[in-house]
């Protein structure tokens, strides 16, 4: 049973949670009308794709001259981490069913994060339904917003906001650098991406650092107890 | 044709969401798979952060950008204010930094089984109050 306190205070933190994103949403929102999108498409990617760090890649990498496909592939990998989120969540919040066709959209880091935080499972439901509904709503929002306002604009560019991204991205990655191997891996990566970059398409660095990713994992990690890697 | 790519990597994202939540619980949980993803986000927003930044159509080049990321990094370090605010925080945005606070605390004590960190994506244009995460 969840207890006023307690649910007031979740909301509280659901509440401020979408506040921060909604104002994220308005530099999204600039930045994807910056690289060419239209307001219909910024705010259909807010609507349909749902996850930070996905929609800021791919028009990342539409904004640097890529292909949308490029984009696309690179967001989606950067979405694996929600699959892991979900296996997570599934015994959590406890959703059987068609439930979980529609649960399925809210599953991004800062519901995950509320709804784990929580120890019985009806506080965890709330929570990552109050989180998932504040940011939904304000997400959108922010996304119109920022792309309305910037559409007006007659020369967008003269925001800089087409220099954003990387910052944006740097938010994202700075708290996942805490040891050695991500900083190591992170250094890596960008040195491998711009060796690639004179010579393949844009945004294919981005996928050829993802498949090396891969194949580091599956061969250089110690073999899982009772595997036959070699 | 952008439509196309847009509602694919849509599509792709959804249903990455729901493997998890659906898929027998046994299937991700293989040790190779688990230590793998957590790398991607990092190798991949470093390495979108390069090219961004460092890039003009097919050639290396240094400008302004470096020099804008190189604040950016500054600000990041130092937790401080952002490159860009708006106007005085209103006196309503003291909830975000008790939820800032609280996720951070969450974020300390919560574990994945895979390990991964979760942090709260915050604003850094446009933000209207320096949030602190971690």
């Amino acid at each position: 049973m969840t207890s006023s306190p307690t649910s007031r205070g979740i909301v509280r933190d659901a509440l401020g949670i979408g506040i921060a994103s909604g104002a994220y949403a308005l530099s999204f929102g600039a930045i994807a009308t910056t690289a060419g999108l239209s307001v219909v498409q910024t705010v259909a990617l807010s609507v349909l794709m749902f996850t930070g760090a996905s929609q800021f890649a791919l028009v990342g990498v539409i904004g640097g001259g890529g292909s949308v496909w490029a984009g696309a592939a690179t967001a989606m990998l950067l979405a694996t981490r929600n699959a892991f989120y979900g296996v997570r969540l599934s015994s959590l919040l406890g959703v059987r069913g068609l439930w979980r066709v529609a649960t399925a959209h809210f599953v991004i880091d800062e519901t995950t994060a509320m709804a784990i935080a929580r120890d019985i499972v009806p506080e965890s439901s709330f929570a990552f339904w109050a989180t998932g509904i504040a940011v939904f709503t304000l997400w959108n929002l922010g996304t119109l917003i920022g792309a309305l306002a910037t559409h007006a604009l007659p020369n967008p560019k003269v925001l800089g906001f087409d220099a954003a991204p990387p910052a944006a991205f740097l938010a994202l990655l700075a708290p996942r650098l805490r040891a050695r191997e991500p900083m190591a891996i992170a250094i890596l990566a960008a040195v491998v991406a711009m060796v690639f970059l004179p010579f393949v398409p844009a945004g294919i660095p981005l996928l050829i650092v993802a498949a090396l990713v891969v194949l580091f994992g599956l061969f250089h990690l110690p073999a899982p107890r009772g595997g036959e890697w070699h | 044709m952008v439509w196309a790519g847009l509602l694919l990597a849509s599509a792709g994202c959804y249903l990455l969401k729901l493997a998890g939540l659906s898929l027998p619980q046994q299937w991700l949980q293989n040790a190779r798979i688990q230590r793998t993803v957590p790398l991607l986000p990092v190798a991949l927003l470093a390495a979108l952060i390069a090219t961004l930044t460092f890039s003009a159509g097919h050639r290396l080049v240094l400008d302004v950008r470096a020099a804008a990321l190189g604040v950016g990094a500054i600000a990041v370090l130092l937790r401080g204010p952002f490159l860009v605010s708006m106007s005085a925080a209103p006196p309503n945005f003291a909830p975000t930094e008790s939820a800032s606070e609280r996720l951070s605390r969450s974020c300390g004590i919560a574990h994945a089984p895979f390990g991964i960190p979760i942090e709260t994506e915050r604003p850094t244009w446009l933000s209207v109050q320096p949030i602190r995460v971690g």
